[in-house]
């Protein structure tokens, strides 16, 4: 029976999967050209092409207009692009680990961690600036970072037991460690002045219009590097939509991969978080999305999600700078505004055959 | 979803038809553009004769009247880059608040002209603002006559100050939602505004805008509440206190003496300045007016 099940999952026509993965990566290309390309000021072609070539070294000269494609919306589509990918493979890969289509990064304590770690730096770095090694602007990814990863590492230690991880202790771990999380962010925004509670309101709410190729490129290399390797735990993902038993009856080593896969999903979330702040629902809808448009074939449901992943981000991205021109919305908020009635609609279509 | 020259001109013309009957000799120069950001700076420069050639403003600039139909480029704290260059300024004359620092980066990289102007909520920082705008726009003598007008002005107010013999105690209210209060402690604007109209903030155990419990409302007993006009709006107006269970046992309710005002006026720290000390000061010491 299993192995009918796993014949029907892969055989769901390889052909589909690639051209469903075609479509993906075409749509993905047109929207980084058009994130390239539309703003509040209109730049032609040949200055977003100049604009391009300085960027790459290939031109001195420049004008004002390449200027912006070059300073402003070429650095913010590759954090998009970094971004949305990361979070769109690691909420599939961890719906996929936890067996729980609730499951997004935030849920295992990325995002409040990282909001703890970025909220710490903001409050002390005016007077702690000293400590400010490196270059002031990455610091506060940086706290993000560690905060992220120790909140993780925090809800992975108290659900595994000798090497047994428990889904269920995880789960109910994340849910109050993100209650503490948000009790001492409380506390931060209390202690905070004026302008610290505007930088930490701003994280929380996720942007990627400060995008910084020199300065965020290490988080975004993180980000991108690990959500690719754990693609190549789909057919693993696969046999654990089984049942653990099942899959370990087949040969999956599965506390091995739980441990990888948990461990990268975490690098790779708090290295998108940590510069982009918290975007939320990308990380839930994209794999949501790809399943109930396509199928649950992980090999299809991973690498599908972060494509989607990454143009949801740039559409939202797209809309927050156009629509209240020359004002900018937040890209959080977007992200849920576009995200979340389109899901309600495939939910409502599709809810006889959850 | 390149249609945004079309929207541009719509502002453009708009805004010439507005200004036009304005004077037209003083500009820097026919075709500068500027974005201000920051209420108070944006009333700087409008009283230095630059109206017509503001092109872009922020949420905050909403005086004097004309301003409000300018392109708004949001909120001075969270700023857009490209929204800012989109509107194709000569320069930009930003609040120290101006951010976030992306944004900021972002402008200076691209090469523009940007200025951002000294912090402070006092009258020597907004004397120096003031004259910071004036050099920008090649205005300094008329920034001198506007410096000097507010240091008499402010001179006089300080004088009648000299005769007060006690200084009433005064809460600021900043927000009210739910059980909780907002009020200002020390290093606010709402607390420098406090100290130059002779009163004796309340709060002072605590630094900026802060959540204050019931009780320690009723302790500080302040004879005097200042509120913004929307948040007393938002509150539900003076009958609402009145009939607070908390509120109600203050001196400041119990002898009505609630202080509302426009907050750009109460606390932008611009040009007007003077005037909401004037007004402030008329309303709590009343034995000036004899």
């Amino acid at each position: 029976m299993t192995t009918d099940f796993i014949l029907q999952l892969t055989k769901h026509s390889e052909r589909q999967k690639i051209f469903i993965l075609t479509l993906l990566g075409c749509l993905l290309v047109a929207c980084t050209i058009l994130s390239i390309s539309v703003g509040p000021v209109s730049v032609g072609i040949n200055s977003i092409i100049l604009g391009l070539k300085k960027s790459v070294g290939l031109s001195e000269t420049i004008d004002t207009e390449a200027l912006i494609v070059e300073a402003i919306r070429l650095p913010r589509t590759i954090l998009g692009l970094a971004v949305g990918f990361a979070l769109g493979v690691s909420g599939a890969a961890l719906q996929g680990l936890f067996r729980n289509p609730l499951v997004d990064p935030s849920l295992i304590g990325v995002s409040a961690g990282g909001a703890l770690g970025a909220a710490f730096w903001i409050l002390i770095g005016q007077t702690f600036g000293f400590l400010a090694i490196l270059d002031p602007s990455i610091m506060t990814p940086i706290f993000a970072f560690v905060g992220s990863i120790l909140i993780l590492f925090a809800i992975y230690k108290i659900g595994s037991k000798s090497g047994y991880i428990s889904v269920t202790v995880m789960l109910l771990a994340g849910i109050a460690l993100n209650a503490i999380a948000g009790a001492l962010l409380g506390i931060m925004i209390f202690a905070s002045d004026d302008f610290q509670l505007r930088a930490i309101n701003f994280w929380t709410l996720g942007s990627i219009a400060g995008g910084n190729i020199s300065t965020h490129a290490p988080a975004m290399i993180l980000a991108i590097i690990s959500s690719f390797i754990i693609l190549f735990d789909c057919r693993n993902l696969n046999l654990l939509m089984l049942g653990e038993t099942e899959a370990k009856n087949l040969g999956c080593e599965i506390h091995v991969i739980k441990r990888r896969i948990l461990t990268l999903c975490a690098i790779s979330t708090a290295a998108a978080v940590s510069v982009s702040g918290i975007i939320g629902f990308i990380g839930l809808v994209a794999p949501h999305l790809i399943r109930l448009l396509a199928s649950s074939d992980n090999k299809l449901v991973l690498p599908g999600s972060g494509l989607l992943g990454a143009i949801l981000i740039l559409v939202a991205d797209m809309t927050a700078r156009l629509l209240v021109q020359p004002a900018e919305l937040p890209l959080g908020v977007m992200t849920a505004i576009f995200g979340a009635p389109f899901f309600i609609w495939l939910l409502i279509k599709k809810r006889g055959s959850l | 979803m390149s249609d945004k020259p079309p929207m541009l001109s719509f502002f453009l013309i708009l805004s010439t038809i507005i200004f036009s009957p304005t004077s037209f000799s003083q500009d820097l120069k026919e075709e500068t553009r500027i974005v201000t950001l920051g209420g108070d700076i944006s009333e700087i420069t409008v009283l230095l004769g630059h109206q017509r050639a503001i092109v872009g403003r922020d949420s905050t600039s909403t005086f004097p009247t004309g301003l409000e139909s300018l392109p708004n480029v949001g909120y001075v704290r969270s700023l857009s880059a490209e929204g800012i260059l989109s509107l194709a300024p000569d320069i930009i004359i930003a609040s120290s608040q101006a951010g976030p620092p992306e944004a900021i980066r972002q402008l200076q990289a691209t090469g523009i002209k940007l200025e951002v102007l000294t912090d402070g909520h006092s009258v020597s920082a907004l004397l120096q603002r003031i004259s910071t705008v004036g050099e920008l726009l090649n205005e300094a003598d008329l920034a001198a006559k506007l410096v000097k007008d507010i240091t008499l002005k402010i001179e006089r107010l300080n004088k009648q100050l000299l005769s007060i013999k006690r200084k009433p105690t005064v809460l600021f209210i900043l927000h009210r939602a739910g059980s909780s209060t907002l009020v200002a402690g020390r290093n606010t604007a709402a607390d420098s505004l406090i100290n130059l109209i002779g009163g004796k903030n309340v709060i002072n155990a605590s630094e900026g805008y802060k959540p204050v419990s019931a009780e320690t409302l009723i302790a500080n007993s302040p004879e005097i509440i200042i509120l913004m006009k929307h948040s007393l709006d938002a509150i539900g107006g003076i009958s609402s206190l009145r009939k607070h269970p908390i509120f109600k046992l203050t001196p400041a309710v119990q002898n009505e003496r609630i202080i509302t005002e426009d907050g750009l006026f109460m606390l932008g720290f611009g040009p007007r300045l003077p005037e909401a000390m004037s007004k402030l000061m008329e309303q709590i010491h009343p034995e000036l007016q004899e």
